[in-house]
């Protein structure tokens, strides 16, 4: 029963497709010098598969994800409505931590690799104005890694995966400190708008957490807990967004 | 994880008192207000004197109303149409800009001209008077025009002689619209300003300015004579409306000084809640000159008591004339 888990990664096809509810803190100066926290709700689809490279340990990890939510001051005046699309695919290694990998064994994996990574996404205030909203995009060479650890509870076979990305370097957008979205976009005006990621202009990293517990051959029942940690600081504007998501949803292993 | 990162990006936040409402308000407009030169040349503008003097007011447990005067007079000190203080219980404005001048507009001696049978598109009033000339009046420019909205306004009015563009009492809304409408009165891609943007906090760190250009409509394009009526209340998109025109062939503004409005507002708020709007992006016309206090009219004239008497609106008499004497428009020139 338990030898569907071994080396699950390098073996199988892996779909999973989850559900969540977010907790959020927006800050952008750019809109307003206040923080705003709300929440909002989040659905991902992450698909794993092995290649044929590398003896098949080497394997492709797609994350498509899409998110909205409300969020509002300390002053509960006004409002922010912040959504975002994500996706990143990425390509990781397998590798055996322990001699035996797998469930029985209590086994750990490893894996770690590269991708590329993309976001587009919006926060509008109703403090309207002629600057109402702010455009997020960003494109990332992204540094990939993942520990999982199988083990068994109740009888049950479960998996625990933790997995973080952060990001090399990329690309992000801006507007300038003052510059309105009338001369970017009606105007066609350009001002230092596209920025280099790095540690000191913009930091992005999303952490995923998960926990899946098989409850039949090919399906196992999956929560977790996703932390998306985006900030900058460019142009003399400053931003964040943190996202921090309860899931649950299923995996299908095929 | 989050606090680590968030100690990356940082900064402290005003505290929800009246001093830090106070400070908040002030650091805004600091760090944020276009004109802060121009006023400090124009009438000798001090911000932190501002803040030393209006913060001596400040009470601990003075109540929000108190509050809320203190910051609309600091506010004042800019004298700007464009600055406003909301709280749910009044709004901080300055209105000097037209409250100390002439009206120059009467809508029941408007109505006179239009009659009843006008068509409306878009907010835009629109008739051909008795002399055909063509009458456009243009209430805000709040909303958007179509190119068939433009194309048939300009199709019911193009056997008219001439035309009179009125956005008299029009106190803005939406460059694009100000910008749709100019466009029909272009045949090339043209320059009719410039627009600039803050770089940084510093009073003088600004963009450099770029042009603003109109690509001519793709519609029915107006060629013959026009008269831009103005008065004191055409303000902000308006003001760029006329800023756009006055310097087009054919076209001719006539009435009182516009009310000026130049720098593109932007709003922020206070940890109260209230909001606050200022004048973010300053705007030049293809002079580099800033339109911030007014435009004056090609042809000055204001509204006479004795025409007001017998019905009849001076400026839009003076602008049929104009219209209907080659003299008048430049063409027997």
């Amino acid at each position: 029963m338990l030898a569907p888990m071994l080396s699950v990664m390098a073996q199988e096809r892996e779909s999973a497709t989850m559900f969540g509810v977010s907790g959020v803190t927006q800050w952008d100066t750019y809109l307003s010098n206040e923080r705003y926290h709300g929440g909002g709700l989040t659905v991902a689809s992450q698909i794993s598969r092995p290649t044929h490279w590398m003896q098949r340990r080497l394997y492709v990890q797609h994350l498509t994800q899409g998110s909205l939510a409300i969020a509002e001051p300390r002053s509960d005046k006004h409002k922010t409505i912040n959504g975002f699309f994500h996706w990143q695919v990425g390509w990781m290694y397998h590798f055996l931590a322990s001699q035996e990998s797998g469930a029985e064994s209590g086994g750990w994996e490893m894996n770690a690799g590269a991708g590329v990574q993309t976001r587009l996404g919006f926060v509008y205030n109703t403090l309207g104005g002629n600057n109402p909203a702010s455009a997020r995009a960003a494109v990332n060479l992204i540094a990939m890694g993942q520990v999982r650890r199988h083990f068994e509870l109740w009888r049950k076979p479960f998996m625990a995966t933790l997995q973080a990305d952060v990001p090399l370097t990329g690309l992000f957008f801006t507007p300038d400190y003052g510059q309105s979205y009338y001369e970017i976009f009606s105007l066609g005006h350009y001002s230092h708008n596209v920025q280099i990621v790095n540690s000191f202009r913009a930091f992005q990293t999303n952490v995923l957490f998960t926990l899946d517990c098989r409850l039949k051959a090919r399906t196992a029942l999956r929560v977790g807990y996703q932390g998306q940690f985006m900030q900058s600081k460019a142009n003399g504007l400053k931003t964040q967004d943190f996202y921090h998501n309860v899931l649950i949803g299923f995996v299908r292993y095929m | 994880m989050a606090a680590v990162l968030g100690g990356c990006v940082t900064e402290d936040e005003f505290s929800n008192t009246p001093r830090g409402n106070f400070d908040a308000l002030w650091e805004i407009v600091d760090e944020h207000y276009c004109f802060f030169g121009d006023k400090a040349t124009e009438y000798g503008l001090d911000w932190r004197e501002c803040r030393r003097r209006y913060s001596e007011m400040l009470l601990p447990d003075m109540s929000r109303e108190q509050l809320f005067e203190v910051c609309s007079k600091m506010l004042d000190e800019l004298r700007d149409g464009h600055v406003n203080l909301v709280a749910p219980f009044n709004t901080a404005r300055y209105w000097d800009w037209h409250e100390n001048y002439p009206v120059n507009f009467s809508d029941s001696l408007q109505r006179v001209y239009l009659g009843t049978e006008y068509r409306l598109t878009c907010g835009m009033k629109y008739c051909i008077l008795p002399d055909n000339i063509g009458y456009i009046y243009v209430p805000s420019f709040e909303g958007s025009v179509g190119s068939g909205n433009l194309n048939a306004i300009f199709t019911y009015l193009r056997l008219c002689n001439g035309l009179i563009v009125d956005v008299r009492n029009n106190e803005g809304g939406l460059l694009t619209m100000a910008q749709d409408l100019a466009a029909s009165f272009i045949n090339d891609k043209t320059t009719v300003g410039y627009i600039a943007h803050k770089t940084g906090k510093a009073h003088d760190a600004f963009s450099a300015p770029e042009p603003v250009k109109l690509t001519p409509s793709e519609g029915m394009r107006w060629q013959k004579p026009v008269v831009v009526l103005t008065n004191r209340r055409t303000y902000s998109a308006a003001n760029a409306f006329v800023m756009y025109m006055k310097d087009l062939p054919n076209v001719t503004i006539l009435g009182d000084r516009t009310g000026g409005g130049a720098g593109m507002p932007y709003n922020n708020e206070l940890p109260n809640g209230w909001k606050v709007r200022f004048s973010a992006c300053p705007t030049y016309d293809i002079h580099m000159q800033s339109t911030e206090n007014g435009i004056e009219p090609g042809r000055h004239v204001d509204m006479l008591a004795t025409d007001f008497a017998k019905g009849e609106d001076t400026i839009i008499e003076l602008a049929r004339e104009l219209l209907t004497t080659p003299e008048g428009t430049g063409e027997g020139e």
